[in-house]
Protein backbone atom coordinates (compact mmCIF):
# COMPACT_ATOMS: atom_id res chain seq x y z
CA UNK A 1 0.00 0.00 0.00
CA UNK A 2 1.63 3.42 -0.88
CA UNK A 3 2.11 5.80 1.85
CA UNK A 4 0.11 9.54 2.00
CA UNK A 5 3.35 11.34 0.25
CA UNK A 6 3.71 9.24 -2.40
CA UNK A 7 -0.03 9.42 -3.62
CA UNK A 8 0.01 13.21 -2.85
CA UNK A 9 2.99 13.25 -4.88
CA UNK A 10 1.06 10.95 -8.02
CA UNK A 11 -1.16 13.68 -7.31
CA UNK A 12 0.32 16.43 -7.84
CA UNK A 13 2.55 14.43 -11.10
CA UNK A 14 -1.00 14.16 -12.46
CA UNK A 15 -1.73 17.94 -11.76
CA UNK A 16 1.65 19.25 -13.80
CA UNK A 17 0.75 16.43 -16.54
CA UNK A 18 -2.82 17.84 -17.23
CA UNK A 19 -1.84 21.54 -16.92
CA UNK A 20 1.26 21.28 -19.45
CA UNK A 21 -1.19 18.81 -21.77
CA UNK A 22 -3.88 21.96 -21.57
CA UNK A 23 -1.27 24.49 -22.46
CA UNK A 24 -1.25 23.06 -26.27
CA UNK A 25 -5.01 23.32 -26.87
CA UNK A 26 -4.86 26.81 -25.35
CA UNK A 27 -2.95 28.19 -27.75
CA UNK A 28 -4.15 26.44 -30.16
CA UNK A 29 -7.49 27.68 -29.73
CA UNK A 30 -6.77 31.28 -28.63
CA UNK A 31 -10.32 32.56 -29.61
CA UNK A 32 -12.39 30.16 -28.19
CA UNK A 33 -14.22 30.76 -24.86
CA UNK A 34 -12.18 28.57 -21.97
CA UNK A 35 -16.29 26.72 -21.41
CA UNK A 36 -15.78 25.30 -25.43
CA UNK A 37 -12.42 24.15 -24.74
CA UNK A 38 -12.39 22.25 -21.32
CA UNK A 39 -16.01 21.21 -20.83
CA UNK A 40 -16.25 18.44 -23.31
CA UNK A 41 -16.13 15.07 -23.11
CA UNK A 42 -12.80 14.22 -25.63
CA UNK A 43 -11.00 16.80 -23.49
CA UNK A 44 -12.02 14.57 -20.27
CA UNK A 45 -10.89 11.52 -21.98
CA UNK A 46 -7.82 13.30 -23.43
CA UNK A 47 -7.08 14.25 -19.69
CA UNK A 48 -7.82 11.13 -18.24
CA UNK A 49 -5.33 9.23 -20.65
CA UNK A 50 -1.94 11.74 -19.77
CA UNK A 51 -3.34 10.80 -16.30
CA UNK A 52 -2.94 7.44 -16.74
CA UNK A 53 0.24 7.96 -18.29
CA UNK A 54 1.79 9.75 -16.11
CA UNK A 55 0.84 8.04 -12.75
CA UNK A 56 2.42 4.65 -14.64
CA UNK A 57 5.48 6.89 -15.25
CA UNK A 58 5.43 8.06 -11.43
CA UNK A 59 4.98 4.75 -10.40
CA UNK A 60 7.56 3.11 -12.92
CA UNK A 61 10.13 5.93 -12.09
CA UNK A 62 12.37 4.28 -9.46
CA UNK A 63 12.69 1.65 -12.13
CA UNK A 64 13.20 3.66 -15.35
CA UNK A 65 14.79 6.95 -13.63
CA UNK A 66 18.07 6.18 -16.10
CA UNK A 67 15.93 6.91 -19.10
CA UNK A 68 14.84 10.22 -17.77
CA UNK A 69 16.98 12.23 -15.44
CA UNK A 70 20.60 12.36 -15.41
CA UNK A 71 22.87 10.05 -12.71
CA UNK A 72 23.82 12.51 -10.23
CA UNK A 73 20.10 13.40 -9.66
CA UNK A 74 19.09 9.79 -9.20
CA UNK A 75 19.14 10.16 -5.11
CA UNK A 76 17.04 13.34 -5.17
CA UNK A 77 13.98 11.29 -6.67
CA UNK A 78 13.73 9.72 -3.14
CA UNK A 79 11.98 13.28 -3.01
CA UNK A 80 8.00 12.56 -3.77
CA UNK A 81 8.13 16.57 -4.63
CA UNK A 82 11.44 16.10 -7.29
CA UNK A 83 9.76 12.51 -8.37
CA UNK A 84 6.32 14.76 -8.85
CA UNK A 85 7.95 17.04 -11.32
CA UNK A 86 10.43 14.93 -13.52
CA UNK A 87 6.80 12.45 -13.89
CA UNK A 88 4.73 15.44 -14.39
CA UNK A 89 6.84 16.67 -16.81
CA UNK A 90 9.09 13.40 -18.28
CA UNK A 91 5.97 11.36 -18.85
CA UNK A 92 5.24 12.33 -23.02
CA UNK A 93 9.29 10.87 -22.83
CA UNK A 94 8.00 7.58 -21.71
CA UNK A 95 4.52 8.01 -23.61
CA UNK A 96 6.50 8.75 -26.77
CA UNK A 97 8.83 5.97 -26.65
CA UNK A 98 8.73 3.37 -29.61
CA UNK A 99 10.79 -0.07 -29.59
CA UNK A 100 10.18 0.16 -33.23
CA UNK A 101 9.66 2.31 -36.28
CA UNK A 102 7.43 1.01 -39.22
CA UNK A 103 6.00 2.60 -42.07
CA UNK A 104 2.97 2.34 -43.96
CA UNK A 105 1.92 4.23 -46.76
CA UNK A 106 4.37 7.17 -46.15
CA UNK A 107 3.61 7.68 -42.50
CA UNK A 108 5.74 6.19 -39.89
CA UNK A 109 3.68 5.07 -36.87
CA UNK A 110 6.10 3.57 -33.65
CA UNK A 111 5.00 0.21 -32.14
CA UNK A 112 5.40 0.73 -28.35
CA UNK A 113 4.07 3.25 -25.98
CA UNK A 114 3.96 5.64 -28.76
CA UNK A 115 1.55 3.77 -30.51
CA UNK A 116 -0.93 3.71 -28.06
CA UNK A 117 -0.87 7.25 -26.75
CA UNK A 118 -0.23 8.74 -30.19
CA UNK A 119 -3.31 7.56 -31.36
CA UNK A 120 -5.40 7.68 -28.72
CA UNK A 121 -4.79 11.44 -28.67
CA UNK A 122 -4.70 11.74 -32.07
CA UNK A 123 -8.39 10.29 -31.69
CA UNK A 124 -9.40 12.27 -28.98
CA UNK A 125 -8.08 16.26 -30.33
CA UNK A 126 -9.18 15.28 -33.40
CA UNK A 127 -12.36 14.72 -32.33
CA UNK A 128 -12.31 17.80 -29.68
CA UNK A 129 -11.81 19.56 -32.91
CA UNK A 130 -14.42 18.30 -34.66
CA UNK A 131 -16.61 19.22 -32.12
CA UNK A 132 -15.82 22.49 -31.56
CA UNK A 133 -15.86 23.48 -35.11
CA UNK A 134 -19.36 22.16 -35.19
CA UNK A 135 -20.67 24.10 -32.39
CA UNK A 136 -19.10 27.07 -34.04
CA UNK A 137 -21.17 26.37 -37.63
CA UNK A 138 -24.35 25.84 -35.35
CA UNK A 139 -24.02 29.23 -33.66
CA UNK A 140 -23.32 30.74 -37.27
CA UNK A 141 -26.51 28.82 -38.60
CA UNK A 142 -28.04 30.52 -35.77
CA UNK A 143 -27.00 34.52 -36.38
CA UNK A 144 -27.78 33.63 -39.95
CA UNK A 145 -31.31 33.15 -39.44
CA UNK A 146 -31.58 35.56 -37.29
CA UNK A 147 -29.71 38.55 -38.86
CA UNK A 148 -29.78 40.20 -42.38
CA UNK A 149 -26.35 38.66 -44.62
CA UNK A 150 -24.92 42.70 -44.81
CA UNK A 151 -25.50 42.90 -41.39
CA UNK A 152 -22.27 40.66 -40.74
CA UNK A 153 -20.36 43.18 -43.28
CA UNK A 154 -21.14 45.86 -41.12
CA UNK A 155 -20.18 43.83 -37.75
CA UNK A 156 -17.10 42.92 -39.39
CA UNK A 157 -16.08 47.11 -40.59
CA UNK A 158 -16.89 48.04 -37.23
CA UNK A 159 -14.64 45.38 -35.28
CA UNK A 160 -11.93 46.15 -37.18
CA UNK A 161 -12.29 49.75 -36.29
CA UNK A 162 -11.63 48.54 -32.86
CA UNK A 163 -8.15 46.64 -33.43
CA UNK A 164 -4.84 47.35 -33.70
CA UNK A 165 -2.74 48.36 -37.12
CA UNK A 166 -1.53 44.51 -36.94
CA UNK A 167 -5.08 43.22 -36.47
CA UNK A 168 -6.80 45.17 -39.17
CA UNK A 169 -3.69 44.22 -42.07
CA UNK A 170 -4.46 40.25 -40.77
CA UNK A 171 -8.65 40.73 -41.06
CA UNK A 172 -8.18 43.06 -44.13
CA UNK A 173 -6.22 39.87 -45.88
CA UNK A 174 -8.17 37.29 -45.17
CA UNK A 175 -11.22 39.57 -46.06
CA UNK A 176 -9.27 39.64 -49.52
CA UNK A 177 -9.27 35.92 -49.78
CA UNK A 178 -13.17 35.56 -48.60
CA UNK A 179 -14.18 37.72 -51.50
CA UNK A 180 -12.06 36.68 -54.26
CA UNK A 181 -14.03 34.16 -56.68
CA UNK A 182 -17.77 35.57 -56.06
CA UNK A 183 -18.68 33.40 -53.08
CA UNK A 184 -21.96 32.30 -52.11
CA UNK A 185 -24.01 34.74 -50.22
CA UNK A 186 -24.03 32.08 -46.63
CA UNK A 187 -20.06 31.18 -47.77
CA UNK A 188 -18.83 35.05 -47.30
CA UNK A 189 -21.26 35.49 -44.56
CA UNK A 190 -19.57 32.45 -42.26
CA UNK A 191 -16.34 33.63 -43.47
CA UNK A 192 -17.39 37.36 -42.01
CA UNK A 193 -18.67 35.21 -38.86
CA UNK A 194 -15.46 33.12 -38.07
CA UNK A 195 -13.70 36.76 -38.60
CA UNK A 196 -16.28 38.08 -35.63
CA UNK A 197 -14.90 35.05 -32.90
CA UNK A 198 -11.53 35.13 -33.89
CA UNK A 199 -11.37 38.36 -32.16
CA UNK A 200 -14.23 38.40 -29.57
CA UNK A 201 -14.96 35.90 -26.73
CA UNK A 202 -17.35 33.59 -27.71
CA UNK A 203 -20.99 33.73 -29.43
CA UNK A 204 -22.42 35.87 -26.92
CA UNK A 205 -19.67 38.63 -28.03
CA UNK A 206 -19.96 37.99 -31.64
CA UNK A 207 -23.54 38.17 -31.18
CA UNK A 208 -23.71 41.49 -29.45
CA UNK A 209 -21.32 42.91 -32.31
CA UNK A 210 -24.21 42.02 -34.67
CA UNK A 211 -27.25 42.87 -32.53
CA UNK A 212 -25.43 46.62 -31.98
CA UNK A 213 -24.73 46.96 -35.97
CA UNK A 214 -28.21 45.79 -36.12
CA UNK A 215 -29.60 48.81 -34.02
CA UNK A 216 -27.17 51.05 -35.57
CA UNK A 217 -28.63 50.77 -39.21
CA UNK A 218 -32.13 50.93 -38.23
CA UNK A 219 -31.36 54.50 -37.01
CA UNK A 220 -29.28 55.18 -40.20
CA UNK A 221 -31.32 53.58 -43.34
CA UNK A 222 -28.47 55.42 -45.61
CA UNK A 223 -25.50 52.96 -44.33
CA UNK A 224 -27.93 50.43 -44.25
CA UNK A 225 -28.29 50.79 -47.88
CA UNK A 226 -25.00 51.49 -48.32
CA UNK A 227 -23.87 47.71 -46.77
CA UNK A 228 -26.31 46.22 -48.78
CA UNK A 229 -25.16 47.65 -51.88
CA UNK A 230 -21.15 46.71 -51.00
CA UNK A 231 -22.61 42.87 -49.99
CA UNK A 232 -24.74 42.08 -52.78
CA UNK A 233 -21.66 43.44 -55.15
CA UNK A 234 -18.87 40.90 -53.57
CA UNK A 235 -21.64 37.86 -53.33
CA UNK A 236 -23.05 35.83 -56.45
CA UNK B 1 -0.62 35.63 -57.12
CA UNK B 2 -0.88 32.63 -58.88
CA UNK B 3 -1.16 29.07 -57.77
CA UNK B 4 -0.33 25.86 -59.27
CA UNK B 5 -3.14 23.63 -59.80
CA UNK B 6 -1.70 20.70 -58.06
CA UNK B 7 0.02 22.67 -54.71
CA UNK B 8 -4.00 23.89 -54.48
CA UNK B 9 -5.66 20.58 -54.99
CA UNK B 10 -2.82 19.05 -52.40
CA UNK B 11 -3.33 21.69 -49.70
CA UNK B 12 -6.90 21.58 -49.97
CA UNK B 13 -7.01 17.46 -49.77
CA UNK B 14 -4.49 17.36 -46.71
CA UNK B 15 -6.42 20.27 -44.86
CA UNK B 16 -9.41 17.87 -44.89
CA UNK B 17 -7.29 15.01 -44.29
CA UNK B 18 -5.65 16.72 -40.97
CA UNK B 19 -9.38 18.80 -39.83
CA UNK B 20 -11.90 16.73 -41.24
CA UNK B 21 -15.66 18.02 -42.62
CA UNK B 22 -14.89 21.82 -43.34
CA UNK B 23 -16.82 24.25 -45.76
CA UNK B 24 -15.35 26.66 -48.09
CA UNK B 25 -14.91 29.63 -45.35
CA UNK B 26 -13.57 27.01 -43.30
CA UNK B 27 -10.91 25.65 -46.04
CA UNK B 28 -10.23 29.44 -46.22
CA UNK B 29 -8.83 30.22 -43.20
CA UNK B 30 -7.05 26.36 -42.94
CA UNK B 31 -5.40 26.44 -46.54
CA UNK B 32 -5.21 30.50 -46.43
CA UNK B 33 -5.80 30.44 -50.28
CA UNK B 34 -8.57 32.29 -51.60
CA UNK B 35 -12.31 31.58 -52.17
CA UNK B 36 -12.41 31.42 -55.80
CA UNK B 37 -9.57 29.10 -56.04
CA UNK B 38 -10.71 26.71 -54.07
CA UNK B 39 -14.26 26.82 -55.04
CA UNK B 40 -12.20 25.46 -58.72
CA UNK B 41 -9.98 23.09 -56.27
CA UNK B 42 -13.53 21.90 -54.51
CA UNK B 43 -15.29 20.79 -57.84
CA UNK B 44 -12.33 19.29 -59.68
CA UNK B 45 -11.98 17.32 -56.64
CA UNK B 46 -15.80 16.20 -56.25
CA UNK B 47 -15.62 15.50 -60.31
CA UNK B 48 -12.94 12.71 -59.49
CA UNK B 49 -14.80 11.62 -56.73
CA UNK B 50 -11.99 12.38 -53.81
CA UNK B 51 -14.74 14.35 -51.54
CA UNK B 52 -18.47 14.00 -51.32
CA UNK B 53 -20.60 17.20 -50.30
CA UNK B 54 -23.22 17.56 -47.63
CA UNK B 55 -25.96 20.73 -47.91
CA UNK B 56 -26.49 21.83 -44.30
CA UNK B 57 -29.60 24.46 -45.10
CA UNK B 58 -29.56 27.20 -42.91
CA UNK B 59 -33.08 27.72 -42.19
CA UNK B 60 -34.70 23.58 -42.30
CA UNK B 61 -38.04 25.43 -41.86
CA UNK B 62 -38.07 27.35 -44.72
CA UNK B 63 -38.65 24.99 -48.68
CA UNK B 64 -35.26 24.05 -50.41
CA UNK B 65 -35.42 26.44 -52.99
CA UNK B 66 -35.54 29.31 -50.48
CA UNK B 67 -33.18 28.41 -48.33
CA UNK B 68 -29.56 28.94 -48.15
CA UNK B 69 -26.67 25.85 -47.35
CA UNK B 70 -23.88 25.51 -46.21
CA UNK B 71 -21.47 22.90 -47.78
CA UNK B 72 -20.19 20.73 -46.23
CA UNK B 73 -16.89 18.65 -47.75
CA UNK B 74 -15.51 15.46 -46.52
CA UNK B 75 -12.62 13.29 -48.20
CA UNK B 76 -14.01 9.95 -49.43
CA UNK B 77 -12.74 7.10 -47.14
Amino acid sequence: MPDFQTILGCLLAVIIAIVASSMELLSKYQARTIREIFFSPYYFFFVLLNAVFCTLVYWALPYISGILVRNEFLPSLENPLIRAIIAGLGYLVIARTSLLDITIRGQTVGIGFDGIYSTLAQYLLRHHDLRLRRKLRDDFLKAFSSYQPHIFLGAVKLLMRQLSEENREEIENTLARLKSGQPKSIDFCFGLYILLREYTEGAEDAEAFLSQLKEALSSDPSLAKSLQEEFAAITS
Amino acid sequence: MEYSRKEVLTKVLLSLKQQGKQSIPELVFSTRLPYGVIKEAVKTLEEKGLIRIERVRANPHLAEETSDSLDLIELNE
